[in-house]
């Protein structure tokens, strides 16, 4: 796993590493950019038609304030680190560099973990950058908007950022063991993203319109809850511990697959 | 598994080929170890068989050409040997460790599968540092293999600038980051332009060595090239329709079956008297200009000079027949031995249906039961 790991991490210096950190940095800084720009001046009801935004100002003048951006963009963050992995895994298969890589490294699951966990390491970096610059433009934000930061430096703030940073981690992990298990299964870029993003996107939220216990059952949206450290309909124990399954299943079936089925690419 | 060994007629087992191309080195013994052994190999796909229980020995040292006609499962075979395919059925061994075991003995095989496979985006130099960190092996073998395989001053250009023959070079400078005892090359001049096939072949004998006097590495290659084979290779497997239908060396399979000499008397009026002549021994003949084809029977291999007992043979014949004619008034101004390529007796073997014709017998005698060593696989 070591040499897969280091393997994996010399493929992955190159400007298109540096280009995927820059997008995920870029969402972060977006995401905060717009948690301030959109932040309502008074405390409104959530529900109802004609609400707007439900952030206001006195909420990003807590501590978790400088933070609740970065947050807010793992969702889309999480969908490009699917899109992401996807590609990845699966043009291994369609390039064919799966075979060249398997002769020097037979143990197929070892490969696997090796080349995952380096990529967890480039995304773990990816995110502790679209943290630090999500903060800074909250900073500047806050001045703009008149926000109130005197509670944003503090071993609260501290903890707070910390845990959504670790919940960010956690919930792009989640997506990218989904998507590397759709890849080893379906060996198709195409095949793959359509599954994932259809079934993530449209379907899910389709159904949650009809169905609230949506959020806490299906994948996507139990991940998302994850990234955002609990939801109103997703309390965020049990998000963790559904999501934490949905991985393994994912993990498990992509070594299955991988382990089991000859490599023909 | 025990290899049985038996050498096929007319070959000498530690002789040095006369052919061109591979005159320095010894044809391996098929009483030499065995980098590569199957046993009743058998891959199918549903219910389509694509190796059927095929039996091969490649022995240590050996340069072994792979061949069979498109389909023939060639490739599907050299994946099973590197670990990249299950079988459905059979066993062997690689450099003396279980086929089941690929991650035993892939430490020191080298191989290049189908096409060249590396990330398009990375240098040649940048390619070859991940695999030999995904291998353990020594980094600075880089340069030393990227220079063998003559891309020096190229290693640091992406890999997708690379002509084919470029990427066949740098994908086979991969396989050799190990230092491997055993090379698999699976069709390695695809594609490329008679100057490409030309420096690949000269690459391919190189490879075969190894400095400091060690053992000479294992190769087998692949191929539908038959001239190349021909001119690089010391042993050969040939495999039709997924069955095996010869291995053992060139000679071999050179020796099988009938080979010519031409004769040509000093007045063309003699050729119906010669004609007589070489009837009345049973040899079938045919007209060919000014000249008569004589075909010789099996195991008289004398057009290849490969083997003192089949020389004398058929020295002996050719003797007689001209003796006679002398007696017969017809003097004969050339006597020649018509080369038959490897081409030719390989095209000879598929198109006798030879699996089916349990050519064991034509060739060396072997039973097709334990047909491991320098014989072609019998009906079953």
């Amino acid at each position: 796993m070591n040499r897969a790991l280091r393997a994996e991490l010399l493929k992955l210096r190159r400007r298109g590493t540096l280009v995927a950190i820059a997008a995920v940095a870029a969402m972060g800084v977006l995401a905060s950019v717009l948690a301030f720009a959109l932040a309502d001046d008074a405390a409104r009801p959530l529900d109802g038609p004609g609400q707007g935004f439900a952030m206001t100002l006195a909420r990003l003048a807590g501590p978790d304030g400088p933070s609740i951006g970065f947050a807010a963009g793992m969702t889309f963050v999480g969908l490009l680190v699917f899109v992401v992995f996807t590609a990845n895994i699966t043009s291994e298969y369609g390039q064919g560099t799966l075979r060249t890589l398997l002769l020097q490294q037979p143990r197929r699951v070892a490969w696997l973990a090796g080349k995952l966990a380096a990529m967890f390491m480039v995304m773990a970096v990816a995110l502790l950058v679209a943290l630090v610059l999500s903060v800074a433009t909250a900073v500047v934000m806050a001045q703009l908007r008149g926000v109130d930061t005197s509670q944003w430096w503090t071993a609260a703030a501290a903890s707070a950022a910390a845990a959504s940073f670790l919940n960010a981690l956690l919930a792009t992990m989640f997506f990218a063991l989904t998507a590397t298990a759709l890849g080893v299964l379906t060996r198709s870029t195409v095949l793959a993203l359509s599954i994932g993003i259809a079934w993530m996107l449209p379907v899910e939220h389709i159904i949650q319109q009809a169905w609230e216990g949506a959020t806490r059952t299906f994948p996507g949206l139990v991940f998302d809850a994850v990234a955002r450290g609990g939801l109103p309909d997703a309390s965020y124990g049990p998000a963790l511990a559904l999501a934490t399954g949905y991985a393994g299943v994912a993990a498990a079936l992509a070594a299955a697959s991988l382990t089991r089925r000859d490599v023909t690419a | 598994m025990t290899p049985t060994a038996v050498t096929p007629a007319g070959v000498t087992p530690a002789g040095v080929r006369n052919t061109v191309g591979v005159s320095q080195r010894r044809i391996p013994a098929a009483t030499d170890g065995s980098a590569v052994e199957v046993l009743h190999l058998t891959k199918r796909y549903g219910r389509r068989t694509v190796v059927d229980g095929l039996q091969m020995r490649i022995p240590t040292g050996a340069i072994a050409g792979f061949v069979g006609p498109n389909g023939a499962g060639k490739t599907t075979t050299l994946r099973m040997l590197l670990g990249l395919v299950r079988p459905s059925a059979g066993e062997g061994s690689v450099l003396g460790e279980p086929l089941t075991r690929p991650q035993r003995y892939l430490s020191r095989v080298g191989a290049l599968i189908e096409s060249p496979a590396l990330y398009p985006g990375l240098s040649g130099e940048h390619n070859l540092a991940v695999l030999a960190a995904l291998g353990g092996h020594d980094r600075a073998r880089i340069p030393e293999v990227i220079a063998e395989v003559g891309l020096a001053g190229r290693g640091g250009d992406a890999f997708r600038t690379y002509s084919l023959g470029m990427k066949q070079r740098l994908a086979i400078a991969a396989a050799l980051l190990a230092d491997p005892d055993l090379l698999v090359l699976d069709e390695p001049t695809n594609g490329l332009d008679p100057t490409g096939i030309q420096q690949m072949r000269e690459l391919l004998r190189g490879l075969a060595q190894r400095p400091g006097g060690r053992q000479p590495r294992t190769v087998l290659v692949s191929s539908h090239l038959l001239a190349e084979v021909e001119q690089i290779c010391d042993w050969i497997v040939v495999v039709e329709r997924g069955r095996l239908a010869y291995h053992g060396p060139i000679e071999g399979l050179m020796a099988a079956g009938s080979c010519s000499v031409l004769l040509r008397p000093q007045h063309p009026d003699h050729l119906g008297a010669l004609a007589e002549l070489t009837t009345g021994r049973n040899l079938s003949v045919r007209r060919d200009g000014d000249r008569l084809r004589v075909d010789l029977p099996s195991g008289a291999p004398g057009d290849l000079g490969v083997g003192s007992n089949a020389d004398s043979v058929t020295d002996t014949m050719l003797a007689e027949l001209n003796r006679d004619a002398f007696a017969a008034g017809i003097t004969l101004v050339e006597i020649t031995p018509v080369r038959v390529s490897l081409e030719e007796r390989y095209r000879s073997l598929v198109d006798q249906g030879l699996v089916d014709q349990g050519l064991v017998d034509h060739v060396s005698g072997t039973s097709p039961a334990t047909g491991v060593s320098g014989t072609s696989e019998g009906s079953r």
